[in-house]
């Protein structure tokens, strides 16, 4: 008989009831969405690193001779070594306004370690000049098997003839070093035969790249050890470990952000649907404190009525599970579809788990279970006849606001009476405070997201680095010389020369492989600025981290730390640290240009680079006309077609953040609408009595809607810093090496969340009107729970 | 004896105010007595009626149901006790608004030892064209039927009201008072009633008058009326 009391108390509810379901729901939906993605990518990853035996540790050289790979197999936990050649060359083709940069990598038929699997055509044949390019390269190049690519290699035109398309377990996310999105207009992979790499680059019997697996994982640093004393006469470039290849690391970082906004962002949604639940469950059991009584005195036991009532939670979390799980497994397809817009995993389908579900009912049914316990438990502890009993009227003291009588005396009746409801019935208010402020919270974090991404591309592309675009150097060249040669070109208004090398900066135990860079001290093209948006200047002595570096670090500014460059006979010496800088994208250490240069080897500045800005009317295709031919030229960057294309590819990322506000705002509108409507049930004996009194419907209206306003105003001032406060939590869970979310919130979007709060505040009003024109006042007060 | 208090007390602590709601009561009533305790408001009745029904346990003193120390039970007993013994008719009906009378008289049904059909009940108390109705569509007397009906349901020994027609008009109160005392006389039952009104007294075997939370007169009443013969 109780379980049909329960389904007509639910559909007597059922919009209140509707709503907590649908903010379950969406927890849910992102929980078990995200959670298959995760799995999906996870599971796609690890088989396509297991089955093309992606190396456990890596080393770059200048020059290797094959005798030296040979000893590295002698090292008893060393399994297999290979040995590679690279070498990067010069896009040639003829159009005017790129001059990108292809890595060519040599490929054998024999090689066992980070194989490229073949995904169209045929590998390239012994000796010939042919190429393999990955399906993305070879969609935005517009090429086909059998067409030509032209490159420049050492000086020399080479015309590659494409035969296939390739992916490999290096290349799951196609970007150059440093590099943010693919671009593969401007950057590109491609697979060579060996031999006929080595006679292009000269390079014949000798590698500059190596990879090894381990016998035991155990041994890793040992092999490491011996591996560069090995290497001793060689100058090593790099050398990592698998977890620290540059795709394997921001794969790995790309899930680890991924698992923190698949439990942070469907934890935020369950809080507040469990918010939403336990504020109803426990008024409804309040309202229903006579019927509890009266279940008590016919000798229910408080087990059995507390069970009755714990079923509307599992109702709730049953609803709102299946729904939201159903809804997970709907939205696993589109998003694991979004990756694969970026990464060129093989397998990377959606696919569907049970556990997720699993684990996503448990989770609504645990949150439901708290909030109905919470909400039962306080009226189950009373006595049947202390339940029966009506609840004492809240106590009417003046309120500290009447004991300012001037002030008081100015305010009319109406907002004397909400003034004193909300003081009052302290609990109610503060839970149609709370909830209004969350809603608020719940959209301006939504929009955040989106202001955060905004400001980071900002202050990167106009603040950080405002330059139109940067000459890429085969190799590095004097400083001074390479100032001058592309200062000097006619398109240029300004350049200043960069330096960037590789190194790893210690500090104590912690070692940190990252890049330095090295900037003129009086450069205006690229500058650093710290957290307050003050410039700090490169030192002369001395390393300018940035932020992420220096927490990874352990240190702040006045610390030491020992710097060993990647750069042939290059040694390790040691820097104080003497500022920390905002850096949105990545992570890295500045330098003065000049004083660092005397620290390696030669003495002398060297720029890897030259950052330019073109004159007013120039254009970018004739310093690509300029540099095109010179020897000293590997590629040039353009920063405006970087920054269009990865606002494009943000864009796409902005439907999602759409969806995420669409979500804040139907979470927002139950909150509200929850809360207001069973106010109203709570207060209708009071309004059918005002009503009786003489007072019209709409004067009872205007009555609760001045409460409701009051609140408003106090839960939106509340939201601003309570919007920082979210925001904050967001941006240091989000941060990784790749990125730091900046905190910063537009003021349009406290003004869009506001409307988006009065919206909803309106639709919850306009609610209230029809139930208070409609009050049936004979019903009411024959009422009697 | 189905019923008996010995010095019962209660009070209540309300911050710095002790309100003392009964000062030491003694009382015995047989098996199939009607019994009226009446009094004035806040003289004590419903806190008593409340404490012999287990709905709250006294502050000091005796109760005994059948032998069993009502007085001594915890929580869990005393809801087994008012499953098992007790059934109650409330001043306001306390009916649950969206369950029909069958239902709300299954209510009953579902949980006592020992109970009577419900239609069978319902039809007994003049219910049987308005078992499918919902409170709401149900006049006040009719509403007190069905409580009663959900009372009687039980099929306990003793029947405790507390203002049965309080809320009800002299023809449905004299309606709702036959039917009580029919229960009493026809089957048996033990009847305790609490009332402010002392012309319902003229129908009971005994009165006991409570004054500020003391048993002040206990009279008995040699010659009980029929409803109809009290004149309202």
């Amino acid at each position: 008989m109780l379980n049909r009391k329960l389904w007509r108390d639910i559909r007597e509810n059922r919009l209140a009831y509707f709503s907590a379901v649908l903010v379950i729901a969406i927890g849910l939906m992102l929980f078990v969405g995200l959670q298959l993605v995760i799995q999906n990518l996870d599971m796609a990853i690890s088989t396509y690193y297991q089955e093309q035996v992606l190396a456990d540790l890596f080393v770059e050289v200048q020059v290797g001779r094959e005798e030296t790979a040979g000893r590295l197999r002698g090292i008893p936990e060393v399994k297999a070594v290979e040995t590679y050649l690279q070498q990067r060359v010069q896009m040639d083709t003829g159009e005017p306004d790129r001059l990108g940069q292809i890595l060519l990598r040599s490929w054998e038929p024999t090689n066992r370690l980070n194989r490229v699997k073949l995904v169209k055509g045929r590998f390239p044949a012994a000796g010939q000049a042919e190429v393999l390019f990955t399906p993305f390269f070879l969609q935005a190049n517009h090429l086909e098997i059998g067409d030509v690519f032209p490159v420049v290699v050492g000086g020399k035109k080479e015309t590659l003839t494409v035969v296939g398309a390739f992916i490999s377990p290096e290349y799951v996310y196609e970007i150059d070093v440093g590099g943010l999105a693919p671009n593969p207009r401007n950057f590109g992979v491609g697979i060579v035969d060996r031999e006929k790499l080595a006679v292009l680059t000269g390079h014949q019997g000798q590698f500059n790249r190596l990879a090894l697996t381990f016998r035991d994982q155990g041994a890793a640093v040992k092999v490491r050890t011996l591996v560069q004393d090995y290497l001793a006469d060689t100058t090593v470039t790099g050398i990592y470990f698998q977890k620290d290849h540059p795709s394997v690391s921001l794969l790995d970082q790309e899930l680890a952000g991924l698992r923190k906004t698949a439990t942070t962002l469907p934890l935020f949604f369950l809080l507040v649907a469990g918010f939403i639940l336990y504020n109803m469950l426990s008024r409804l059991v309040a309202n229903q404190r006579g019927q509890i009584g009266i279940l008590k005195a016919m000798g229910y036991p408080d087990r059995q009525i507390f069970r009755h009532y714990l079923h509307y939670a599992t109702f709730t979390g049953l609803a709102g599970g299946i729904l939201g799980g159903l809804g997970g497994l709907a939205l696993a397809e589109p998003l694991t579809a979004l990756y694969t817009m970026y990464f060129q995993v093989p397998g990377l389908v959606a696919r569907w788990q049970l556990w997720p579900l699993v684990i996503g009912l448990l989770l609504a049914l645990g949150f439901t279970w708290t909030a109905g316990w919470q909400g039962v438990r306080t009226v189950l502890r009373l006595s049947p006849a202390e339940a029966l009993r009506p609840e004492p009227p809240p106590a009417g003291n003046r309120l500290w606001l009447e004991k300012a009588g001037f002030l008081w005396a100015k305010l009319q009746t109406g907002l004397r009476m909400a003034l004193r409801n909300v003081f009052r019935n302290r609990r109610r208010s503060l839970f149609t405070l709370l909830g209004i402020f969350f809603a608020y919270v719940l959209i301006t974090t939504a929009f955040y997201l989106q202001d955060a991404v905004d400001y980071l591309l900002d202050f990167t592309y106009n603040y950080e680095q405002n330059y139109d675009g940067r000459v890429i150097f085969q190799g590095t060249v004097d400083a001074a010389v390479a100032g001058r040669f592309i200062g000097n070109l006619l398109p240029v208004e300004t350049a200043e020369p960069v330096g960037e090398v590789g190194a790893v900066i210690s500090r104590g135990p912690v070692h940190v492989q990252t890049g330095i860079t090295a900037l003129p001290q009086a450069g205006r093209l690229y500058q650093v600025y710290d957290e307050k948006g003050q410039r700090v200047l490169p030192a002369r002595h001395g390393l300018v981290l940035s932020a992420r570096l220096a927490q990874k670090l352990g240190v702040t500014a006045g610390d030491w730390v020992y710097v060993q460059p990647f750069l042939a006979e290059a040694k390790g010496f040691t820097l104080p640290v003497t500022g920390v800088v905002a850096k949105y994208l990545g992570m890295g250490a500045y330098t003065e240009l000049t004083a660092f240069g005397t620290q390696l080897p030669g003495g002398k500045p060297l720029a890897t680079g030259v950052v330019f800005k073109l004159r007013p009317e120039a254009e970018m295709s004739q310093l690509l006309t300029a540099v095109r031919d010179s020897p000293l030229v590997l590629a040039v960057s353009d920063l405006r077609e970087d920054e269009r294309h990865i606002r494009e590819l943000m864009s796409k990322q902005s439907q999602m953040m759409g969806i995420l506000v669409l979500f804040a705002f139907i979470s927002g509108l139950s909150i509200v609408y929850n809360s207001s409507t069973i106010s109203f049930y709570e207060r209708r004996r009071e309004f059918a009595s005002l009503r009786v009194l003489g007072m019209t419907a709409k004067e009872v209206f205007r009555l609760q809607v001045t409460e409701l306003v009051l609140l408003t105003v106090v839960a939106v001032a509340l939201g601003v810093p309570g919007s920082y406060f979210f925001a904050r939590l967001i941006a240091v869970s989000m941060a990784s090496d790749l990125y730091s979310i900046p905190l910063f919130i537009a003021p349009a979007s406290f003004g869009l969340a506001m409307a988006a709060t009065l919206l909803f505040v309106t639709l919850a009003a306009a609610g209230i009107w029809r139930k208070v024109r409609d009050l049936s006042l004979i019903a009411v007060l024959r009422e009697w729970d | 004896m189905i019923l008996s208090g010995n010095q019962v007390k209660k009070w209540y602590d309300l911050g710095e105010v002790r309100v003392d709601a009964l000062r030491g009561v003694d009382f015995a009533v047989k098996a199939g007595e009607f019994v009226v305790i009446q009094g004035y408001s806040g003289s004590g009745k419903t806190t008593l009626l409340n404490i012999i029904g287990g709905m709250e346990a006294p502050s000091a003193g005796e109760v005994y149901y059948r032998g069993q120390a009502v007085h001594l039970m915890n929580e869990r007993e005393r809801t087994l006790y008012r499953r098992q013994g007790i059934g109650f008719v409330f001043q306001f009906y306390n009916l649950m608004s969206n369950l029909t009378a069958w239902e709300n008289v299954q209510l009953s049904v579902e949980i006592a030892p020992d109970p009577l059909p419900a239609d069978e009940v319902l039809r007994e108390v003049g219910l049987a064209g308005r078992l499918d109705h919902f409170p709401s569509q149900l006049s006040g007397g009719e509403q007190q039927r069905v409580a009663i009906a959900r009372a009687l349901a039980k099929n306990s020994d003793l029947l405790l009201c507390d203002e049965p027609t309080g809320a009800l008009d002299v023809e449905t109160g004299i309606q709702v008072l036959g039917l009580l005392c029919r229960f009493n006389r026809e089957r048996g039952k033990t009847l305790v009633v609490i009332t402010h009104n002392p012309q319902i007294g003229k129908l009971a075997d005994r009165i006991m008058f409570l004054k500020d939370g003391l048993i002040v007169k206990n009279e008995v009443n040699l010659r009980p009326l029929r409803p109809e013969e009290v004149a309202w």
